[in-house]
C-alpha cells in the first residue's frame, strides 16, 4: 500500500486538476476518462514541481513533502467545493436491444483481452523488472542518479556519460525518483508501476474517450485494437518512455478535437490540450516536434484566417496551457542538458549530402513501409485490417475530416526527415527506433481513426437500410434511379405482417453489392457457412505459425 | 556463461541460467553443488540473423577452465526435416496474405448474401416476380450484415488473442525460474551481484574508467547502472579503472604496455585497475 501512495497523491492531483480542466460533454464515462488523465496530469505537475524544487534548492528535501500535501490538500478542497456541480453526469445513452448484443459482444472481447494484456504486463515486468535496454540504460539510471547522489544530482547530466543522452526530458526520471524519495529507498517496483500504469491509462483514456463522443462499442473496439498490438503491450512494461509520450499525444489530441467538433466551444479544452501537449515535451524530445506542429497548425492558422478575436482567444488559451510546461523545459534544456548528439553531430555539408543521397530515401521508404505494413510485432498484420474494415463501415458524417489526421501526419513526416538527416548509421538508427516512433502516435491515430468512422451499430443499420424506400416509392428510389411502373400484388406475398424486399429488376446486382451479380440458391447456401469456416481456417494457421515463431526462442 | 542473444544451461533437466534479450555479449553466473557421479548438462543457443556463440566457464577451488568455447559450436543437420521446417516457416511469411485473402473473401460472400437477402420492412403493394417461394425463403431472423459483424468480431477477437496467447507463451518460455521470494534472476540483477565485491574497492562517487578487451558497451552501461552516482567513462583520465575481460591472455597482454597495474582480479571477468601516472 505504501508502495502505491506516491503515485496516488500525484494521481489525486491530477483528479483536482481534471476537475478544471476537462471539457463538458464527455457524458457517462467522463469518470473512467477523468481518472485515466489524472494519471498523467498529476504525474506531470508533481515530476516538474519536484524538478523546480531541486533547481531552486539544490538537493531534495522533507519540505517537498509538505508541498505536495499542501498542493492536495488545496486540491481536494477544491474538489469537494466544486463536486455537486461537475460531477453531475448526463445520463447514459439508452441502446435498443440489438445495440445491447453488439456492445455485449465488443466488451466481453474488449475485457478478456484486457485480462490476458495485464499477464503479458506482468511477465514482462517479472523477466525485466529492471526494463529494456533504454529503460536502464537511460531513464531508470537518470532516477539513480537523482536518488543516490543528494546534492550532486547534476552528474547526471555531465558530458563525461554523453553515450546516456543525459539530454533527454525528465518526466519519467523525475516520477520515479519522487517515489523512492517518499519510500526512503529504491524499488524495483516503482518503475514497473509507473509503466503499467501508463499502458492503463492509455487503454482507459481511448476506451472512454470513444465510449464518449461515439458510443460504448466504438471504445470496446478501439480498447480490442489497442490490446491486440503486442508491441504496445511489451513496450506497456519495457519502462520506456515511448508509451508515456504516447499517453500525452493521445491526451493531447482528445480535447483539441472534441473543441473543434463540438458545437459547445468550452476553451478550457484548449488549456488542457495545450498543458497535456507541453507535457509530452517534458516526456521525450519527440514531444518537442509535436508542440511545434501543433502551434504550427493551431496558433499558425489565426494568421491565415480572416481577423477574429474568437481565433485570437483560441490560440491565447492554447498557449496558456502549453506555457508552464514548456518553461519548465527550457529552464532544464538551457540550465542542465547538455547539446543533443544527433544535432551536435550535425553538420551542414552532412546535411546536404544526406538531403541528395537517393539510397538514403529508398532504404527509409522501404522500411517505412515495411514497418507499417507490419506494425505491431505481431505474425498478422494490424493496419491492412483496420484498412479493410474502414472501408466496410464508412465514415461518420457527423464528425472529422482528413484535417484531423495532420498533427499525426505531421509528426510522422518530422520523424522520416529527422533520418534522413540522422548523423548515426541510418540502418541502426531506423532498425532500433522507427517501430518505436510509430508506437507513439498508435493510440492517437486509432482514436482519430475511431472517432470519424461509424460504429458497429451505425454500419449494421446503414447495411440493413430497405434498397428501396417505400416513402420514396413515388418513381424513383432514394438515388434517383427511375423505377418500373408497380406491377399488381401477386396473391399470398404476405406472411405474418412482414413481407421480403421485392428485387429492383434494373438494380439488380447493383444495389447494395455494387459490383456482384446475384448468386444462385445453391451457391448461397455453400457460401453462407463460410465466413465462419474461414475464422476457424484462420485460427489454426495462425496458431500453427505462431508455434514456429515461438520455437525460435528455443 | 555468455552467449550472443538466447541461451540456456540446464543441468539434470533443471534451468540453471536462461539469458534473453538482443545481444552481443548476454552474461549469465550460477553457483551450484555436484555429487559424485554423471550430470546431464544442456546447453541450448538462439541467434540471429547471423551465427551466434556461446562459451561456458566453470570456476573451481579458484580455478578457471574453459568448457566449452564458441567456436566447438556448429548447427544441427536437421536433414529433411530442415526442409519441413523451412515450410512451416514459409507458411509464416504467408500467413499475412493468406490473412488478407481470407478477409476479401469475407467481405465479398457476406455481400453476396446480403445481396441475397432481403432486410424486412412493412410493405405493401410489391411485386416479387420470383413468387411466393423465393419470399419466403427471403424471411430469415438474422441479417446477412449482421453475420458480417459477428464476422468481423471474430476476427477482430482471433487476431487479438493470436497475437497476445503468443505473445504469453513467448514470455511464458523466456521467464526465468521464480524463487519463493519472486526474485528473478534477469541478467542486469545478476550483473548487479556479480560487481558486488568491487564496490568496497570503489569511492561513493567519482569518476572511474573502463577498459574492455573488446567493443564492450553493454559491460559498460551496465556497468554505469550498477555503480551509479558513480560516473564510469571510458575516456582516459580517472586513476581507479574497471577492466572486463573475457580473456585471460588479452588481460595480461595490456598489462605489458606498463601504464596500468592490477589491484585485485575477481576471478569473474572483472578486474580493478589503476593507472600509475593519472
Amino acid at each position: 500500500m505504501f508502495l502505491v501512495a506516491p503515485l496516488l497523491i500525484s494521481w489525486l492531483i491530477g483528479v483536482a486538476l481534471t476537475a478544471v480542466w476537462v471539457p463538458r460533454g464527455f457524458g457517462c464515462w467522463n469518470g473512467l476518462f477523468r481518472s485515466a488523465l489524472a494519471w498523467g496530469l498529476g504525474i506531470g505537475v508533481t515530476s516538474s514541481l519536484l524538478f523546480l524544487w531541486l533547481l531552486l534548492y539544490g538537493s531534495f528535501h522533507y519540505g517537498f513533502f509538505f508541498l505536495e500535501f499542501g498542493l492536495l490538500l488545496s486540491a481536494l478542497i477544491f474538489l469537494i467545493l466544486r463536486s455537486p456541480r461537475q460531477f453531475s453526469r448526463p445520463p447514459a445513452a439508452v441502446f435498443d436491444e440489438s445495440d445491447a448484443k453488439i456492445e455485449k459482444r465488443f466488451r466481453l472481447g474488449f475485457f478478456l483481452l484486457l485480462l490476458i494484456g495485464m499477464v503479458i504486463l506482468i511477465l514482462v515486468s517479472l523477466i525485466a523488472p529492471h526494463g529494456d535496454w533504454d529503460a536502464w540504460a537511460i531513464w531508470n539510471n537518470r532516477a539513480r542518479f537523482i536518488f543516490r547522489s543528494g546534492s550532486n544530482w547534476r552528474d547526471a547530466f555531465s558530458p563525461l556519460i554523453n553515450w546516456s543522452h543525459p539530454d533527454y526530458p525528465l518526466l519519467l526520471p523525475l516520477t520515479v525518483s519522487r517515489c523512492w524519495f517518499y519510500l526512503g529507498r529504491e524499488s524495483l517496483a516503482v518503475p514497473v508501476l509507473v509503466a503499467i500504469g501508463f499502458s492503463f491509462s492509455i487503454i482507459a483514456l481511448l476506451v472512454s474517450s470513444l465510449g464518449a463522443i461515439k458510443n460504448k462499442s466504438q471504445g470496446y473496439l478501439g480498447g480490442i485494437l489497442l490490446l491486440s498490438t503486442p508491441s504496445f503491450l511489451t513496450h506497456g512494461a519495457s519502462q520506456y518512455a515511448d508509451l508515456p509520450l504516447a499517453f500525452f499525444i493521445l491526451a493531447a489530441i482528445i480535447p483539441l478535437y472534441v473543441y473543434d467538433h463540438s458545437p459547445v466551444k468550452d476553451k478550457t479544452g484548449l488549456m488542457l490540450g495545450g498543458l497535456l501537449a507541453g507535457f509530452s515535451a517534458w516526456t521525450k524530445n519527440e514531444g518537442l516536434l509535436f508542440v511545434l506542429i501543433l502551434c504550427l497548425l493551431r496558433v499558425g492558422r489565426v494568421f491565415f484566417r480572416p481577423f477574429s478575436g474568437r481565433h485570437w482567444a483560441e490560440a491565447a488559451f492554447f498557449l496558456s496551457g502549453l506555457v508552464p510546461p514548456l518553461v519548465i523545459l527550457i529552464l532544464f534544456k538551457t540550465t542542465l542538458a547538455p547539446s543533443n548528439d544527433l544535432l551536435s553531430l550535425t553538420t551542414w555539408d552532412l546535411v546536404t549530402s544526406h538531403l541528395t543521397d537517393p539510397k538514403r530515401y529508398l532504404l527509409i521508404a522501404k522500411t517505412f513501409f515495411t514497418t507499417l505494413f507490419f506494425f505491431g510485432d505481431g505474425s498478422l498484420p494490424l493496419l491492412p485490417f483496420l484498412l479493410i474494415y474502414a472501408l466496410w463501415v464508412g465514415r461518420s458524417s457527423s464528425l472529422g475530416g482528413l484535417w484531423s489526421f495532420a498533427p499525426l501526419f505531421l509528426q510522422l513526416l518530422g520523424y522520416l526527415l529527422v533520418f534522413l538527416l540522422t548523423p548515426q548509421d541510418l540502418q541502426w538508427h531506423l532498425g532500433t527506433s522507427q517501430g518505436r516512433l510509430m508506437l507513439h502516435l498508435w493510440p492517437a491515430f486509432l482514436w482519430v481513426l475511431l472517432a470519424q468512422l461509424k460504429t458497429p451499430e451505425e454500419a449494421r443499420k446503414r447495411k440493413n437500410r430497405p434498397l428501396l424506400p417505400l416513402h420514396r416509392f413515388d418513381g424513383s428510389d432514394d438515388t434517383g434511379f427511375p423505377l418500373l411502373k408497380e406491377p399488381p400484388t401477386p396473391p399470398g406475398w404476405l406472411h405474418n405482417g412482414r413481407t421480403s424486399m421485392p428485387p429492383n429488376p434494373l438494380k439488380m446486382g447493383s444495389s447494395s453489392c455494387g459490383l456482384f451479380p446475384r448468386p444462385s440458391e445453391k451457391v448461397r447456401k455453400a457460401a453462407s457457412p463460410f465466413p465462419f469456416s474461414l475464422c476457424g481456417l484462420f485460427l489454426h494457421v495462425s496458431m500453427i505459425t505462431k508455434g514456429v515463431s515461438l520455437g525460435k526462442l528455443d | 556463461m555468455e552467449c550472443d542473444d538466447y541461451g540456456t544451461l540446464m543441468l539434470n533437466g533443471q534451468d540453471l541460467i536462461r539469458l534473453s534479450g538482443v545481444s552481443a555479449r548476454n552474461i549469465g553466473a550460477v553457483q551450484v553443488g555436484l555429487g559424485a557421479g554423471y550430470h546431464l548438462l544442456v546447453l541450448k543457443l538462439f541467434n540471429g540473423p547471423e551465427r551466434g556463440w556461446l562459451t561456458l566457464t566453470s570456476t573451481f577451488q579458484g580455478e578457471s577452465r574453459s568448457l566449452l568455447g564458441g567456436k566447438e559450436l556448429h548447427p544441427v543437420d536437421l536433414s529433411r526435416f530442415g526442409a519441413w521446417l523451412s515450410a512451416v516457416k514459409g507458411i509464416e511469411k504467408g500467413g499475412w496474405i493468406f490473412f488478407l485473402v481470407s478477409l476479401a473473401l469475407l467481405i465479398i460472400l457476406s455481400f453476396l448474401q446480403t445481396s441475397s437477402r432481403p432486410a424486412p420492412v412493412k410493405a405493401v403493394g410489391r411485386f416479387s416476380p420470383e413468387g411466393d417461394e423465393t419470399q419466403e425463403k427471403g424471411l430469415r431472423p438474422i441479417h446477412g450484415q449482421a453475420k458480417v459483424l459477428v464476422s468481423l468480431w471474430v476476427i477482430l477477437m482471433l487476431l487479438g488473442l493470436s497475437h497476445q496467447i503468443g505473445l504469453v507463451f513467448r514470455l511464458g518460455r523466456a521467464l526465468p525460474p521464480l524463487s519463493w521470494s519472486m526474485k528473478c534472476p534477469d541478467p542486469i540483477s545478476l550483473f548487479e551481484n556479480q560487481i558486488l565485491v568491487i564496490r568496497p574497492y570503489l569511492p561513493s562517487r567519482g569518476t572511474i574508467g573502463f577498459l574492455s578487451d573488446g567493443e564492450d558497451t553493454i559491460s559498460l552501461f551496465r556497468l554505469q547502472y550498477a555503480l551509479s552516482p558513480r560516473l564510469v567513462t571510458p575516456e582516459p583520465g580517472p586513476r581507479l579503472i574497471i577492466g572486463v575481460f573475457h580473456d585471460g591472455a588479452s588481460l595480461r597482454d595490456r598489462l605489458k604496455q606498463g601504464d596500468l597495474s592490477l589491484i585485485k582480479d575477481f576471478q569473474n571477468g572483472l578486474v580493478l585497475l589503476e593507472r600509475k601516472n593519472p
